[in-house]
C-alpha cells in the first residue's frame, strides 16, 4: 500500500513537473540584446523574406466577413517559407479598422511573418515589429515596372532599421525617488528588482548588441539565413 | 512661497451664475480639439459626413461587452475570464466620464476555429459578434481557449506562448460609420497565454486594458517620455504618471505589466482621454445632483486649456507634442512630472493627399478638420485641478513645454497626427508658465484658459515664388539646381522641363532642416512626372514616387525617367502627407544630359562636350560603358575625352550610348545613341618641344616637353584636353605633377606642357597621349660631376704664390678623358690657360697665380666642365700672426761620420692645420763639436762651435720648407736647427753625427 502510495506521489510530482516545465516555456522571456530579439523573432516565423511592396488591395468585408488586405511583394531575398518572385500577404483587415495603410507601395521591408493560417491569413511576427523597414536602396522609378531583384552593389548600401526591433530587448527598470534615489519598488505591484530580471534583461546603458539599430541589409540577412539553418538542423 | 487665490474670483462667477439655473444644461461646450492625449481618429472629408475635427466615439456611452460562454484555458475557467475582463475593462470606467462599458452577459456560442472560418472577403465570425449585431451586442469578447482564433486571424504560429506580449489580447474596431461613431469592436483574448502562473493573467489583463482604451477610441499618448527611453532616469512619480496608453511597452522581463508602477490604475493623462471624448457637461452648481451614481460632472475639478503653435508666418505649427506640469496654488515651482499631453493639430487633417498618389480617400485618408486655423492648435481638454473648488491653495497654474514626438511612435505606435512619419518640430523648444491666470474649473466656454506660444526662432520663410502651377509648370532653373520649400499646407511644387528624345534623366529631391542639411524628419517629398501634354488631375504618367526617401542618400527621394522622343514633361515634388510649412525645405536637381558636341568622332575618340542639367564636380562619364576621362565640370557642361574604339568589348555597330553617372547619390542620365564613331579625321598632337641628347640627372631639363593638340582641321586648337605625361623608359620626374603619369589640360592655344628632371642616369623616354595619339621624346640622363681637389689655397699675406688647381671629372662615376674644361680666375688669381683637357685619370689642371692678398682677402677661381658643371676654388690671404711651423720630417736624426743628414722638412699652416703657401722662413743652424766627457774634477769642457749660418726659404705651395742640414764631415758633431715663420711661427730640432 505504502509503495502505491508513494508510486502515486511520485506520478503526480512528475505531472506537475511536466506542467511546471510546460508553464515555463509558456512565459515570454525578454531578449538580451537585438541580436536575440531578432532571432527569437525568427524562430516564430513561418515566412521570412525581403522584398518590396508593390501593391496594396484592401476587400472589404461582405456578408458578415471582417474583410481582408492584400499586400503583394516582389521578393528580393528569400529566406523562409517562399522561394522568390512575389508573396502576397493577406490580413485580417480588423487589425486596419480605419483602413491605414500599414505598407506603402515602394517601401521595402524585411518581413518576418507567421506561416499563413489555414484559412490563409497572416501577420508579422510581433505586429509591425516583423515588418523591419529597410533603409535606402533605389526603388522602381517606373510606375509600370515591377522592382528587380536586389544586385549585390544593391544590397550593400541598403540598411535595416531595427529601431523597433531594439524595444523588445529586456531592460532593467528602476525609478528613482524626488530626491534622486533609485527605487525598484513603488506602489501595490512591485517593479522587479534588477536581480530578479538579470537573468532575461541587459542592464540599463549597455550596449552588449552586436546589431546596431541601423544594420547592414547583408548582415541582417546573413545572420537570419545562419539561424534558419541552424534551426533547420535542430529541428 | 506665495499665494495666489483665484477662488474669489470663482466665487462672484458663481453668483453671477446663479439665476442661469439649469439654462446650462443645453450649453455646448464645443471646444475645437477638445481632447487631451488624442483620440485615436478624427473626423474628417470625405468618408464622415458630419462636423469635421471631432473624435470618432462610440455611439453609445455605454457599450456592452458580451463575453464567450466558454473557459479561456484549462487554468482560467469562464467565471475567472470574466472577473479579468471585468477588472481590465472596469479601469476604464471612471467617475469624470460618461462612459460606463458594462457587462451585457454572454455570446451565443463559444468561438472558435469550429465556428468562424474565412470566406472569400475575410474571416466570419458567429452571427452575434458580427457588427451588423451591434445594437444588441456591442463588444464581443472572444475567449480563444485553444488559440485556433488568433492563428485563423494572425497566422499558424500566432498563438503561441513566445508571442503573448503581441497576441495575447487582439482588439479590432470593426464598424465605424461616416457619423463618425463607433459601433462595435471585436476583443480575442488568446488563452494559450493563460496558465497556472497568475502573472499570466495579470498580463492578460494588462494587455486587455490597453487594448479596452483603444477598444473605446483613445490614442496612444507621449507623457512623461523619459520612463520609455530611460533618458533621464525616471522618477518613481513619473512613472505613476506615465500613461497606460504609452504607445511601446517597457520590456524588462516576461511580464511588462511589472515594468511600471500600478499598471491597473489610469494615469491624469488616461483619465484625460476618456473624460474628453465622453463627458459629462454641464453648467456646473453645487446644488446640481451628480450625472449618475457613482459619477461626477467632468469638470468639478477640471480645467481646459487651449491655444495655438505657430511658426512666425502665421501657419500652425501641426504635431508638437506639449506636456503640462501643474503647479498647485500658493506654490512656485511646478510638479516634477507632466500630468497631462496633447499634440498640436491632432485635429487637424492629417493627409491631404497629394498629386503623385491621388486624393486621399478612405477612412484612414479622412482624418481630420481642413480648417486652417486648428492646424497649430492644442487643447488639453481636461486638466485635474490639485485642490477642489474652495480649497484655501488658492489658484493653480500651469507650465507648458513643447516637445518633439518620438520618432519611433509612428504606423501603429503613432502619437499625434503625422502618423506615417513625425516632424520634428521648428525651433527650439519652449516652455511657458502660466503664473497669472489661474487655471478655473470649467463650467463654461469662457472658464477655458487661453495660452499661446510666442512664434520663435522657428522657420519662417513661406516664399515659394519659384514654384509654378500644375496647369503652368516653371522651367527648371537653368544649373539645374535649386532650393525652395514646400509651403504652406498642400502645396505643391510644379516644373518643367523639355528632353529630346532618347535620354533618361533623374530628379532627385533632398529634405533639408532649418539648418539647411539633409534630414529625414522634415518634409516627406515624392516626386511625379508626366507629360506635359498630359490632362492634369490625373496620376503620374512617365514615372512616380509611391513613397519617400527611396534612395540610399540621406533625406533623398528619386525617380528616373526615360524619352522616346522629344517631348515636353512636368513634374511636380510635394510631400507624402500633402502637408506643407516653412519648415519643409528641399533642394532639388534635375541630372540631364541634353546634347553632346561633336556627335561624331575618330576610332581613336577625342574630346566631347556634354551639355545639360545637374552636374557637378565628380560625375562620371561612360561612352558605351567605358569610362571618359572628364577634365572639367560645371553645374551644365562636362568636358571629357571619349575612349578609344579599341577600348570596347566589341567594335559598336551603330551610335553609342553617353551616360554621366553621380556616383554619391546614384542618379544618372544617359544620352541613347548621342556619339559616333566614324571614319573622321582625328584629333591631332603635334610636339612642340621635348628634351634631347643629354640631360643631367637632378637638373631641370632646358626645354621643356610641349605638344599642342589641334582638331583634325590640323589648324583648330583643342582647349581643355586632358593630356596624358608618362616615363616609357628610365627615371624622370614632370615639373606640372608630383607623380607619373602627369595630365596636362591643353590651354586656349591647344598647348600642354611641362618641364621634366631626369632622377637616374641612362636613356630616358617620355610620352605624351591623348585622342589616341602620342608623342615621345627620348633623351640621354647622365650624373657628372666636376670636383676640386683643394677647394682653398691659403698663401701668406702680402705673397704671390704660384700653383696648379686641379679638378676630378666623373661622368657617370667614370673619368671624362677628354672633356674640355673651362678655368677662369678673379680678384687677384690668374690662371696660365682658360681650359684644359681631362686626362684618362679624369683629372683637369691649370697653373694658377694667385696674390698678392691681404689677410683675409680672397681670390676665386671657377674650372665647368660640359659648360654647366661646375667647381670654385679659391686663394685667401693668411695673416703672418697666424702662420705656425711644424717639422714634417728630418727631425731626430743620428748618423755615422761617413753619413749625410736627410733634409729636414718643415710646413707653414695657419692656425686650423691649413698649408700656408708663399711665406717666408727664417733659418738658423749652428754646429758644434760632439761633447766630450766631463773630468773628475772640474766643469765639465763646453763643445767648441764648429760653423753657423742663416738663411730664409719660402714655403712652396704645400706650406713645405725643405732645409739641408750644416754637417761637418768625418767628427763628431751637433747640428741644431731652428726655423721661424710670421710672428708666431717656430721649431727647432737637433741633429746628431758620431765620431
Amino acid at each position: 500500500m505504502g509503495s502505491a502510495k508513494r508510486a502515486w506521489t511520485a506520478c503526480v510530482l512528475a505531472l506537475l513537473l511536466c506542467a511546471s516545465g510546460s508553464t515555463q516555456t509558456a512565459v515570454q522571456t525578454a531578449p538580451g540584446s537585438t541580436e536575440e530579439a531578432l532571432h527569437a523573432m525568427s524562430r516564430l516565423a513561418g515566412v521570412i523574406f525581403a522584398g518590396q511592396v508593390v501593391a496594396v488591395r484592401r476587400h472589404e468585408g461582405a456578408g458578415g466577413s471582417t474583410g481582408v488586405v492584400e499586400i503583394e511583394f516582389a521578393v528580393e531575398d528569400a529566406v523562409r517559407g517562399v522561394s522568390g518572385g512575389t508573396y502576397t500577404l493577406r490580413e485580417w483587415a480588423g487589425l486596419w479598422p480605419a483602413g491605414e495603410q500599414p505598407f506603402r507601395v515602394g517601401k521595402r521591408f524585411l518581413m518576418l511573418l507567421h506561416a499563413p493560417s489555414a484559412a490563409g491569413l497572416s501577420s508579422p511576427v510581433g505586429g509591425m515589429d516583423g515588418a523591419i523597414p529597410i533603409r535606402g536602396g533605389s526603388q522602381s522609378q517606373d510606375v509600370t515596372v515591377p522592382a528587380a531583384a536586389l544586385t549585390s552593389g544593391e544590397a550593400e548600401g541598403l540598411a535595416v532599421d531595427l529601431r523597433w526591433v531594439a524595444t523588445r530587448v529586456g531592460r532593467a527598470v528602476s525609478y528613482r525617488d524626488p530626491e534622486g534615489r533609485p527605487t525598484s519598488r513603488s506602489g501595490p505591484v512591485p517593479v522587479p528588482t534588477d536581480a530578479e530580471i538579470a537573468s532575461s534583461a541587459t542592464p540599463e546603458g549597455a550596449t552588449a548588441a552586436p546589431l546596431t539599430q541601423n544594420a547592414a541589409y547583408p548582415t541582417v540577412l546573413a545572420m537570419l539565413r545562419d539561424w534558419d539553418r541552424d534551426d533547420n538542423a535542430a529541428r | 512661497m506665495r499665494r495666489v487665490d483665484a477662488r474669489g474670483v470663482r466665487r462672484g462667477l458663481l453668483r453671477a451664475r446663479a439665476g442661469l439655473v439649469l439654462i446650462a444644461l443645453g450649453l455646448s461646450l464645443s471646444m475645437d480639439a477638445a481632447w487631451a492625449s488624442g483620440p485615436r481618429w478624427v473626423t474628417g472629408p470625405p468618408y464622415f459626413t458630419g462636423t469635421s475635427g471631432t473624435p470618432v466615439v462610440w455611439f453609445t456611452t455605454q457599450p456592452l461587452y458580451f463575453t464567450d460562454p466558454g473557459d479561456l484555458s484549462a487554468s482560467v475557467n469562464h467565471a475567472a475570464a470574466n472577473a479579468l475582463v471585468a477588472a481590465a475593462v472596469g479601469a476604464w470606467n471612471v467617475r469624470t466620464s460618461a462612459m460606463v462599458v458594462a457587462y451585457g452577459g454572454a455570446l451565443a456560442e463559444h468561438v472558435s476555429g469550429a465556428n468562424s472560418y474565412l470566406s472569400a472577403t475575410g474571416p466570419v465570425f458567429p452571427v452575434d459578434v458580427q457588427s451588423s449585431n451591434y445594437a444588441a451586442k456591442q463588444i464581443a469578447v472572444i475567449y480563444d481557449s485553444d488559440g485556433s482564433v488568433t492563428d485563423m486571424l494572425l497566422g499558424g504560429s500566432a498563438s503561441d506562448p513566445a508571442e503573448c506580449r503581441q497576441n495575447g489580447v487582439t482588439e479590432s474596431v470593426d464598424s465605424i460609420v461616416p457619423a463618425g461613431l463607433i459601433q462595435h469592436a471585436i476583443l480575442v483574448l488568446n488563452g494559450r497565454c493563460t496558465g497556472p502562473a497568475p502573472e499570466q493573467q495579470l498580463q492578460m489583463q494588462y494587455q486587455l486594458e490597453r487594448a479596452f482604451g483603444r477598444v473605446l477610441g483613445l490614442g496612444w499618448s507621449q507623457t512623461n517620455d523619459n520612463v520609455f527611453t530611460r533618458t533621464p532616469q525616471p522618477t518613481v512619480a513619473q512613472a505613476q504618471h506615465w500613461p497606460i496608453l504609452h504607445p511601446i511597452d517597457i520590456v524588462c522581463g516576461a511580464y511588462t505589466y511589472q515594468c511600471l508602477p500600478q499598471p491597473f490604475t489610469l494615469r491624469d493623462d488616461d483619465v484625460a482621454a476618456i473624460t474628453s471624448l465622453y463627458p459629462y457637461v454641464t453648467n456646473y452648481s453645487p446644488s446640481i445632483p451628480p450625472p449618475a451614481p457613482g459619477k461626477t460632472w467632468s469638470y468639478v475639478q477640471a480645467s481646459i486649456v487651449y491655444g495655438t503653435l505657430t511658426f512666425p508666418t502665421g501657419q500652425g505649427m501641426q504635431g508638437v507634442n506639449i506636456v503640462l506640469q501643474r503647479q498647485q496654488g500658493g506654490w512656485n515651482i511646478p510638479e516634477a512630472w507632466y500630468d497631462v499631453s496633447t499634440v498640436t493639430g491632432s485635429v487637424f487633417q492629417q493627409n491631404a493627399g497629394n498629386p503623385v498618389n491621388g486624393p486621399s480617400s478612405g477612412m484612414s485618408g479622412s482624418m481630420g478638420t481642413t480648417d486652417l486655423q486648428l492646424e497649430g492648435a492644442y487643447t488639453f481638454s481636461w486638466v485635474p485641478d490639485i485642490d477642489p473648488e474652495g480649497a484655501q491653495n488658492g489658484g493653480m497654474f500651469i507650465v507648458l513645454t513643447t516637445e518633439a514626438i518620438n520618432p519611433l511612435y509612428i504606423g501603429t505606435h503613432s502619437v499625434g497626427p503625422y502618423t506615417i512619419g513625425n516632424v520634428e518640430p521648428s525651433g527650439a523648444p519652449m516652455s511657458q508658465k502660466q503664473d497669472t491666470n489661474p487655471t478655473l474649473p470649467y463650467w463654461a466656454s469662457w472658464d477655458a484658459l487661453p495660452t499661446a506660444f510666442p512664434a520663435n526662432n522657428a522657420a519662417s520663410n513661406c516664399n515659394t515664388g519659384g514654384d509654378g502651377v500644375e496647369s503652368s509648370p516653371l522651367p527648371v532653373a537653368a544649373s539645374g539646381w535649386w532650393t525652395d520649400v514646400l509651403c504652406a499646407h498642400g502645396h505643391n511644387a510644379w516644373s518643367s522641363l523639355a528632353a529630346q528624345a532618347g535620354r533618361t534623366a533623374t530628379i532627385e529631391v533632398t529634405a533639408l532642416d532649418e539648418t539647411g542639411v539633409a534630414t529625414t524628419a522634415k518634409a516627406m517629398p515624392q516626386i511625379g512626372v508626366w507629360a506635359a501634354t498630359d490632362s492634369t488631375g490625373t496620376l503620374p504618367t512617365v514615372a512616380a514616387t509611391p513613397s519617400a526617401f527611396n534612395t540610399i542618400t540621406l533625406g533623398m527621394t528619386a525617380t528616373g525617367l526615360a524619352t522616346t522622343q522629344a517631348e515636353g514633361l512636368r513634374f511636380v515634388i510635394a510631400d507624402a502627407r500633402g502637408d506643407g510649412r516653412p519648415d519643409f525645405a528641399y533642394q532639388a536637381r534635375v541630372l540631364y544630359a541634353d546634347t553632346i558636341q561633336p556627335a561624331v568622332t575618330s576610332v581613336n575618340g577625342g574630346q566631347i562636350t556634354i551639355t545639360g542639367l545637374g552636374f557637378r564636380a565628380g560625375n562620371e562619364v561612360t561612352v558605351n560603358g567605358v569610362a571618359a576621362v572628364v577634365s572639367s565640370w560645371s553645374a551644365t557642361t562636362i568636358v571629357a575625352v571619349a575612349p578609344l574604339e579599341s577600348a570596347f568589348p566589341t567594335p559598336p555597330a551603330g551610335p553609342v550610348d553617353v551616360e554621366v553617372i553621380d556616383l554619391s547619390t546614384g542618379g544618372s542620365t544617359v544620352m541613347t545613341g548621342a556619339l559616333t564613331y566614324g571614319n573622321v579625321a582625328p584629333d591631332e598632337m603635334m610636339l612642340v618641344s621635348a628634351p634631347s641628347g643629354t640631360v643631367v640627372v637632378g637638373v631641370a631639363a632646358a626645354v621643356p616637353f610641349a605638344v599642342r593638340v589641334v582638331l583634325g582641321d590640323g589648324v583648330t586648337p583643342v582647349a581643355g584636353l586632358p593630356v596624358t605625361f608618362s616615363v616609357i623608359a628610365g627615371s624622370a620626374q614632370f615639373g606640372a605633377c608630383a607623380a607619373t603619369p602627369c595630365m596636362v589640360l591643353t590651354d586656349a592655344t591647344g598647348m600642354a606642357a611641362t618641364t621634366m628632371t631626369a632622377t637616374a642616369f641612362g636613356i630616358v623616354t617620355v610620352q605624351a597621349a591623348a585622342v589616341g595619339a602620342v608623342q615621345t621624346a627620348t633623351f640621354q640622363a647622365v650624373v657628372r660631376s666636376v670636383t676640386v681637389t683643394q677647394p682653398v689655397e691659403y698663401i701668406a699675406a702680402g705673397a704671390i704664390v704660384e700653383w696648379t688647381p686641379q679638378v676630378s671629372v666623373l661622368q657617370n662615376g667614370a673619368p671624362a678623358a677628354g672633356v674640355v674644361v673651362v678655368w677662369i680666375a678673379s680678384g687677384g688669381m690668374t690662371v696660365s690657360s682658360g681650359s684644359s683637357l681631362v686626362n684618362a685619370l679624369g683629372i683637369a689642371q691649370v697653373a694658377a697665380i694667385a696674390g698678392p692678398l691681404a689677410a683675409g682677402a680672397q681670390a676665386t677661381g671657377q674650372a665647368c666642365a660640359w659648360v654647366t658643371v661646375c667647381a670654385n676654388f679659391a686663394a685667401v690671404g693668411v695673416d703672418p700672426s697666424a702662420w705656425r711651423l711644424a717639422i714634417v720630417s728630418g727631425a731626430g736624426q743620428t748618423v755615422p761620420a761617413t753619413a749625410t743628414f736627410a733634409l729636414v722638412v718643415a710646413m707653414v699652416t695657419d692656425g686650423s692645420g691649413d698649408p700656408v703657401a708663399g711665406a717666408p722662413v727664417a733659418i738658423y743652424q749652428t754646429v758644434e763639436a760632439a761633447e766630450m766627457p766631463c773630468p773628475v774634477r772640474g766643469s765639465c769642457p763646453i763643445a767648441p762651435l764648429i760653423g753657423a749660418s742663416s738663411s730664409t726659404a719660402v714655403s712652396d705651395d704645400d706650406g713645405l720648407v725643405s732645409v739641408v742640414p750644416m754637417q761637418v764631415a768625418g767628427a763628431g758633431e751637433v747640428t741644431k736647427l731652428a726655423v721661424a715663420a710670421g710672428t708666431q711661427g717656430f721649431a727647432s730640432l737637433s741633429l746628431a753625427q758620431q765620431p
